[in-house]
C-alpha cells in the first residue's frame, strides 16, 4: 500500500512534467479526433501514429499514447450517440440507447452520461489498477517459460472463445499470426525460413506493417463498401445543467454502474479480449437485471451508462496484464505493446523494476488523460461533430497517404508499402467472410514469444512437453485456456439447459429470482461478432 | 458469397500446405537437444490446415442462396477504385518516387473521384504530400522511396 502509493506519486510527477503534460493533452486531442472519425478507432489511430510516437522519448511517448487511447474511447461515443454511426466498434452498444435518445432531443443529456459514466467508471479502474500491478508483477516474476507460454495460450483461447464469431474462424486467425512472426530469420538458430523465395522477407513480417495494413487500409476499405455518408452535424451543446441533471438520474443506477464497471475491468484483465465484448456484456446485463427491461432500447440513460462504464473499465483494465505480465489485455494494448518493444522496452515483471518511471508515469498519465478527455469531450462536442463534415473521398486519400507512410518507416523499402496494401485487401476479406482480426493482431504481437517461450521450456524438459502440465499454475492456466476456448460450444448447451427449469418454473408460477444468469447474453455472441475489430 | 467462403477456406489450406512444406525444408523435428527452426511453423500449418477444412466443409454445407458477397454495384466500384488508385501510388512511386507519386496520388483521387473543386484540389494536393515530406524526411530523418528517375531541383 504505502509502495503503490510511492510509485504513483512517483508516475504524477513524471506525467505532469510540462513536456509530457502537453503531450497527454496533444493526445487527447488526436485520440478523440481519430475516435470520431467512423474508419478510424483507437487501434488503427494507435498503429498509424506509431511511426511518429516511437522516435519521442518512451515516457513520453508512453503518455501520448495513453491520451490517445482515452480520447478515440470519448469521441467513439460521440458520432455513436448523436449520429449512430459508432466511431469504434465498442461505442455500438451506446447507440442502442443513445440514439434513441438523441432523436428524442435528449442527446446533451446521453453525452453527459456517457461522458461522466465513462470518466468515474475509468478512474475506479485505475484505482483498482494501482493496487493490482505491483503484486501481480512480483508474482510473475516468479513464472518460467512454461508458465508464459500457457498464459500466451490463455490470451488466445479468450481471443478465439469470447470474440463471439466462428471458433474455426478466430482458430485460423490465431493461426495466421503466429506463422505471420515465424516468417524470416528463425532468432535461435538463425535460418531463413518460411520466406516464399523472396529475399524481401528474410526480415520478416513485421506487426506494424500488418495493423497499418489491415486496420488502416482494411478498414478504408469496409468504409468505401459500406459507402459510410458524412452527416451534417446536429446541434449538440452540454451545458451545466445537463451533467447535474445525468449525475443526478446515474446516481439511482449505482447498481448498474458497479456492475459494469467490475465485469468491464475483469473482462479487460483477460488477456485478448477488450472494450467491444465488455460494452455488450455490461449492456446485457443490466437490461436483464433491470426491473423494467423493456425501457432498454427505447432511450433509457441506463442503457449509456452501463455499455460505457464497462468498455471504460475493460480498456483501464486490458492495460494490467500488459504491464504486468507483457501480455496485451486487448488489440490497443496490442499496438501499445508493440510500441514498447520498438523502444526496446521488454514489458513484463522486470519493467517495473528496470523502468518504474515509466511504468508508473504510464499509469499517472490515464488519471490525466481520463480527465483531460473528460474536459475536452464535455465542452468541445459542437467541434468534434465538424470532424464529420470531413468529405470520406478526402479522408481515403489521407489515410491511404499515412498507412504507406507508417508501413515505410518499419525498415524503409517500398517493398512494405506493398505489404501495407496486400494486408489491408486480406484484412477486408477478412472482415467480409467473418474471420475475425483481434486475434491475428494479438498473435503477431505474441508470436515470438509464445515460440520461444515453447522452445525454452522444450529445452528445460529435454523435449518433454509434459512440463506444461506437471507445473501448477501452468496447468491451471491450461485448463483456464481450455475454459474459455470451449466456452462458445458450451454456453447454447448451457441456455437450453436453464431454458427448461426456467420455463417449468414459469408454468408453477414460481419466482424468477431462483434461475441464474448466463455469463453472457445472447446478443453478445451475434452482435459481438459483427462489430469485432477496431 | 458461399464460393467466396470456399475460395478463402481453400487458399488458407493452401497457405497452410506451403508453411508446412517450408517447414520441413528448414528441419520440422528434434536436433541437437531442441527443436528445429521449422518445428513451430510446421505445427503451425497442421493445426492451421485442420482449421481451413472444418472451414471449407462449413462453407460448403451453407445453402448457395445466402447473402451476396457485395451489396450492390457501388460498394463493388468504390472499392476497386480505392484498391486500384492506392496500387497506382506505388507503381508510381517505384518510376518518380514517393513526393511526386503522392502529390499525383491525391490530386487524382481528389480531383477524379472525389470530384472536388480545383482550388480544393489543389491546395490538399500540394500542401499534404509536402507537410508530411517536411514532417518525416526533415523531422524525423526518414528516407522517402526514390523512384528511378528523380527530379533533382526538388530537394
Amino acid at each position: 500500500m504505502g509502495t503503490t502509493l510511492h510509485d504513483l506519486s512517483y508516475g504524477l510527477g513524471v506525467a505532469v512534467h510540462p513536456v509530457n503534460l502537453l503531450a497527454g493533452a496533444l493526445g487527447v486531442i488526436v485520440g478523440t479526433t481519430i475516435g470520431v472519425i467512423p474508419a478510424l478507432g483507437p487501434t488503427q489511430g494507435a498503429a498509424l501514429l506509431l511511426p511518429i510516437v516511437f522516435r519521442l522519448p518512451p515516457a513520453t511517448g508512453l503518455i501520448f499514447l495513453s491520451g490517445l487511447y482515452m480520447g478515440a474511447i470519448y469521441g467513439g461515443s460521440v458520432t455513436s450517440i448523436l449520429f449512430n454511426i459508432p466511431g469504434t466498434p465498442m461505442s455500438v452498444a451506446s447507440a442502442f440507447d443513445g440514439y434513441p435518445m438523441a432523436l428524442k432531443g435528449h442527446g446533451s443529456r446521453a453525452l453527459a452520461g456517457s461522458a461522466l459514466s465513462a470518466f468515474i467508471a475509468g478512474t475506479a479502474c485505475i484505482v483498482l489498477f494501482t493496487f493490482f500491478a505491483r503484486p501481480l508483477a512480483e508474482y510473475a516474476l516468479t513464472w518460467g517459460p512454461p508458465e508464459y507460454f500457457s498464459v500466451m495460450l490463455l490470451a488466445y483461447a479468450a481471443l478465439a472463445g469470447l470474440e463471439g464469431g466462428s471458433l474455426v474462424k478466430s482458430s485460423i486467425s490465431v493461426l495466421i499470426g503466429l506463422i505471420l512472426t515465424a516468417v524470416g530469420v528463425d532468432i535461435i538458430t538463425g535460418m531463413p525460413r518460411i520466406t516464399f523465395g523472396s529475399t524481401n522477407l528474410l526480415a520478416g513480417v513485421k506487426f506494424l506493417v500488418v495493423v497499418v495494413g489491415m486496420f488502416g487500409i482494411g478498414e478504408l476499405l469496409r468504409a468505401a463498401e459500406e459507402n459510410i455518408m458524412t452527416k451534417s452535424a446536429v446541434k449538440a451543446k452540454v451545458r451545466i445543467a445537463d451533467i447535474v441533471g445525468a449525475l443526478r438520474e446515474m446516481a439511482g443506477y449505482w447498481k448498474t454502474f458497479l456492475r459494469s464497471t467490475l465485469i468491464g475491468f475483469w473482462i479487460g484483465v483477460l488477456p485478448g479480449t477488450g472494450a467491444t465484448p465488455a460494452s455488450f456484456v455490461g449492456y446485457g446485463l443490466a437490461k436483464r437485471f433491470s426491473k423494467n427491461p423493456e425501457k432498454f432500447g427505447t432511450g433509457a440513460l441506463e442503457g449509456v451508462v452501463a455499455p460505457e462504464s464497462a468498455a471504460s473499465s475493460a480498456e483501464v483494465g486490458s492495460l494490467l496484464p500488459l504491464v504486468t505480465l507483457g501480455i496485451p489485455g486487448s488489440p490497443t494494448a496490442a499496438v501499445i505493446l508493440g510500441a514498447l518493444m520498438i523502444w526496446g522496452l521488454q514489458p513484463g515483471p522486470l519493467l517495473m523494476i528496470d523502468h518504474p518511471e515509466i511504468v508508473w508515469g504510464f499509469i499517472a498519465s490515464m488519471y490525466i488523460a481520463a480527465t483531460l478527455s473528460m474536459i475536452l469531450n464535455l465542452f468541445a462536442i459542437p467541434l468534434w461533430t465538424q470532424i464529420l463534415k470531413i468529405p470520406f473521398t478526402v479522408q481515403v486519400p489521407l489515410i491511404v497517404f499515412l498507412c504507406y507512410i507508417g508501413g515505410y518507416t518499419e525498415n524503409n523499402t517500398l517493398f512494405t508499402m506493398w505489404m501495407v496494401l496486400v494486408f489491408g485487401v486480406i484484412g477486408f476479406l477478412f472482415k467480409k467472410f467473418g474471420y475475425p482480426l483481434s486475434p491475428l493482431v494479438v498473435a503477431i504481437v505474441l508470436g515470438d514469444d509464445t515460440e520461444s517461450s515453447f522452445r525454452r521450456s522444450l529445452i528445460l524438459s529435454s523435449g518433454n512437453p509434459s512440463i506444461f502440465f506437471t507445473r501448477p499454475v501452468s496447468l491451471f492456466l491450461l485448463l483456464l485456456a481450455l475454459a474459455l476456448f470451449l466456452f462458445p460450444l458450451v454456453s447454447p448447451a448451457m441456455k437450453k439447459f436453464r431454458k427448461r427449469p426456467a420455463a417449468s418454473a414459469r408454468i408453477a408460477k414460481e419466482s424468477e429470482a431462483a434461475s441464474p444468469a448466463p455469463p453472457l447474453p445472447e446478443n453478445v455472441q451475434v452482435d459481438g461478432s459483427k462489430v469485432e475489430g477496431g | 458469397m458461399r464460393t467466396g467462403q470456399i475460395l478463402m477456406a481453400l487458399g488458407i489450406i493452401a497457405f497452410a500446405v506451403a508453411v508446412m512444406v517450408q517447414a520441413v525444408d528448414v528441419g520440422s523435428r528434434w536436433v541437437d537437444g531442441q527443436a528445429g527452426a521449422g518445428f513451430f511453423p510446421f505445427w503451425l500449418g497442421v493445426l492451421l490446415a485442420v482449421c481451413g477444412v472444418i472451414a471449407l466443409v462449413q462453407a460448403v454445407r451453407t445453402s448457395p442462396a445466402a447473402a451476396k458477397f457485395f451489396h450492390d454495384r457501388t460498394g463493388v466500384m468504390s472499392v476497386v477504385k480505392v484498391t486500384v488508385t492506392a496500387a497506382g501510388m506505388l507503381v508510381l512511386t517505384y518510376l518518380v518516387g514517393f513526393r511526386l507519386a503522392s502529390i499525383a496520388y491525391l490530386f487524382v483521387y481528389l480531383r477524379f473521384i472525389g470530384k472536388h473543386r480545383w482550388p480544393a484540389v489543389i491546395a490538399m494536393s500540394l500542401l499534404i504530400p509536402i507537410s508530411g515530406y517536411y514532417l518525416f524526411e526533415r523531422v524525423l530523418q526518414v528516407a522517402l522511396p526514390r523512384g528511378i528517375i528523380e527530379i533533382p531541383y526538388l530537394d
